[in-house]
């Protein structure tokens, strides 16, 4: 009876205009998909390669004499930015120098600005974005449109529990929509690997799979969604329209509007308010400092004339002498508390900054759970952190640079110290050592790790998915059919 | 065999569609309840086939309670309703093919899918066409034949005659009649007077969701049905005057 209503609702759509269209749109995306991200793959890879080499050649000449304060830093790109581009195409590469934060440069905008203005059109984005809204056209009608008909009612004329008819509905239309997909996939996936440049090893093959069964999760929600709404409605046309509404709101309002909504109930004050708060103390500290050295001045003049008149030396020279001795202890004391002021500065500076960072990841938590009310949101969260194109591969890559900056500063002080700085200029052949030279490493983290990552969003996926099919199951058990 | 025991609907609290209806179809009878626009008749088979469930009362089927073994009971009832589209991308063949499977048919060969489709008077060229190049009529006969290979006890018809061309309702009265010498309950709903005249065994008069009459063959032969039943839809509420 099960299999009876399924392969009836796998023929009746590929039958139907829909499938045909699904079926090019699917072939035709992907494939489009892939060939140009494998092209801008194997293009960024040469890229990263070459700028690699450059960028320690440029590093090695401008070190002839001394240690150059600068070093460059290239992100490799991820072999799955194919599958997911994320947040790839943003800061591609780091300057790290011996006095400042390391920061991201050079990002895709600058190169390929259109692919930056339209967004990627990676599996992800095709899959998030097109395939919910094919799901959505699959199962609109599934109920409702029988209704219309008055299959609806021949159906359950039948010794047939109706159960059996939704959960049958749910898998033809489900399955009827990932024939086109899978194979489009498949399409897709061959003209990634077939490229030379393209060496998948088993844990790329894992993430894959892993990103597969995600993406199965996700269209089975709006499989779902589709199912409840056309349950709840008496017209085909109603819930076609409901649906496009809920749509909007899933895949496009409640991500871009995750954002505004964190920052409007955890407010965050600007760059430019740190600044000034910043700039503040010092000034105070600065202000408070002043008053103590003109206090200290004073003390300083009385103690050394009483020490002085206590010697009973009063001659011309004498007076010199007691001048120069107010000044080089004053000097000595100034230096003292401007270093001490500077300290105080740069903990104040620390605190506050710290301070702002917490706030920041705080928001920007809040925005993420916020966007999570939409599974479109959770499918990127977790195709990303599988694809390890997401938050924390930039993260963990900046801090990685950040440990690098370190490493690359002690370097070059204790260089320095070594007295390289003062290499005989005139004779060329002088050399600073470089082999010794600290190595970048960033570590991309193990499947279980990423896995770990998108577990939330997945559990989500899967809650949302039960969630639905469930309504649209009770709806239609308890419902009149009239 | 098909029986309602103080069958009640009130929609929604307050619309009364369906008031204590007690009635009974025996094997081999055709039963036709005649009714106004609203008059219930279509709730009363939605009730029969658990579609809704009734407010009040019950209905058997084989001396099976409907509303407590739905599934059970179905086995016992086929349907034939007014307006069906059926899957318009299917063809008759398809469509017969699928019901009779959701029918509980095991195994239906081509042949017997054939023969039904021609027990309705559908063209053989029409076997395999898509139901969507289908006539109202057409399509109407197809419903016939879904409900027919069922092979049910009983059959619930919703004024099936409505898209029917006068040839077409000659014959589907035929086909009533085949169904009546097979020994299966056929109940009925028009606002038909004529054909109702022609076919039924019994005749229930629907006013307001009250049987207000029943009358037996001979009465339908001996009785001026029409003036009857406009009296009786005109003057329900002095119901007295009429009876
Ligand atoms: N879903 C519903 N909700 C509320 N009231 C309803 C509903 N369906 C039917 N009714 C009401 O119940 C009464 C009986 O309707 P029903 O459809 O059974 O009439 P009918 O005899 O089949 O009429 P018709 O000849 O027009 O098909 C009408 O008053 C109608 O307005
Ligand atoms: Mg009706």
């Amino acid at each position: 009876m099960f299999l009876t209503i399924v392969s009836k609702e796998i023929i009746g759509n590929l039958l139907s205009f829909r499938f045909t269209i699904t079926t090019i749109l699917c072939v035709l995306l992907m494939s489009i998909s892939s060939y140009t991200l494998r092209e801008r793959y194997e293009r960024q890879l040469n890229e990263y390669n070459t700028a690699v080499t450059n960028h320690l050649k440029s590093f090695k000449e401008s070190s002839k004499h001394h240690v150059s304060s600068t070093y460059v830093l290239d992100k490799q790109p991820a072999p799955l930015s194919m599958f997911a581009n994320g947040l790839e195409g943003i800061g591609k590469t780091v300057n790290v120098t011996t006095s400042n934060e390391p920061t991201f440069s050079n990002s895709d905008v600058t190169v390929e600005p259109l692919s930056t203005l339209f967004g990627a059109l990676d599996f992800e984005f095709i899959i998030r974005v097109v395939i919910s809204l094919l799901a959505l056209l699959f199962t609109y009608d599934a109920i409702a449109g029988e209704r219309e008909l008055g299959t609806l009612k021949l159906t359950l004329a039948n010794s047939i529990p109706r159960d059996v008819v939704i959960l049958g509905k749910a898998v033809g239309n489900y399955v009827s929509l990932l024939v086109p997909l899978g194979v489009s996939v498949l399409i897709g996936l061959g003209i990634i690997v077939l490229s030379p440049q393209v060496h998948f090893d088993g844990e790329m093959w894992k993430r894959l799979l892993a990103a597969g069964l995600v993406t199965l999760l996700y269209i089975w929600v709006f499989t779902a969604i589709g199912l409840f709404i056309s349950v709840c409605t008496q017209r085909s046309a109603t819930a076609l329209l409901s649906l496009l509404l809920i749509w909007v709101v899933f895949v496009l309002a409640v991500p871009k509007a995750s954002n505004l909504l964190a920052g409007q109930i955890y407010r965050v004050p600007s760059i430019q308010e740190i600044q000034g708060q910043k700039s503040t103390i010092a000034q105070r500290i600065n202000d408070e400092n002043l008053q103590e050295m003109m206090k200290m001045g004073q003390t300083v003049g009385k103690e050394v004339v009483e020490e002085w008149s206590a010697g009973g030396k009063e001659s011309h020279s004498d007076m010199e002498g007691m001048q120069s001795a107010i000044h080089s202890t004053l000097m000595e004391k100034i230096a003292d508390l401007q270093k001490k002021a500077q300290e105080k500065i740069s903990a104040e500076w620390e605190r506050i900054q710290l301070g702002y960072d917490r706030q920041r990841r705080k928001q920007l938590e809040l925005a993420i759970n916020f966007s999570r009310i939409s599974p479109a949101s959770s499918y990127v969260l977790a195709t990303t952190s599988i694809a390890n194109t997401g938050l924390t591969r930039q993260q963990s890559f900046l801090r990685d640079t950040k440990q690098y900056q370190r490493e690359f500063t002690n370097y070059s002080l204790a260089k320095m110290a070594e007295g390289t700085i003062f290499l005989d200029p005139t004779n060329p052949q002088a050399k600073i050592d470089l082999s010794d030279m600290p190595r970048f490493e960033t570590k991309a983290p193990t499947f279980d790790a990423s896995l770990g990552e998108a577990w939330v969003d997945i559990l989500l996926l899967a809650f949302m998915g039960i969630l639905f099919f469930m309504a649209a199951y009770v709806s239609f058990l308890r419902q009149d059919v009239l | 065999m098909l029986e309602t025991r103080d069958l009640t609907k009130v929609y929604d609290s307050t619309i009364l569609a369906v008031n204590k209806l007690n009635l009974k179809v025996n094997p081999g009878e055709i039963y036709v309840v005649l009714g106004a626009n609203g008059a219930g008749k279509s709730t009363t088979i939605s009730m029969l086939l658990n579609f809704i469930d009734p407010t009040s009362g019950t209905a058997l089927v084989n001396d099976i309670e409907i509303p407590k073994f739905p599934l059970e009971a179905k086995k016992h009832l086929a349907y034939v309703s007014e307006n069906v589209e059926l899957y318009r991308n299917f063809t008759a063949r398809q469509n017969l093919e699928f019901f009779a499977k959701l029918g509980g048919r095991k195994k239906i060969t081509r042949e017997e899918l054939d023969e039904t489709l021609a027990r309705v008077g559908l063209p053989e060229d029409a076997f395999k066409r898509r139901v969507k190049t289908f006539s109202k009529g057409m399509r109407q006969r197809l419903g016939i034949a879904i409900a027919i290979i069922k092979g049910a006890d009983a059959v619930l018809l919703d004024e099936p005659t409505s898209g029917l061309d006068p040839k077409g309702g000659a014959d589907f009265l035929n086909l009533l009649r085949e169904l009546r010498s097979e020994g299966k309950a056929i109940f009925m709903s028009t606002h038909d007077i004529f054909r109702a005249k022609e076919i039924a065994d019994r005749i229930g008069i629907l006013v307001g969701g009250n049987l207000v009459r029943e009358l037996t063959r001979q009465e339908i032969e001996t009785e001026d049905l029409e003036p009857l039943y406009l009296r009786y839809v005109a003057g329900y509420e002095s119901e007295e005057e009429v009876a």
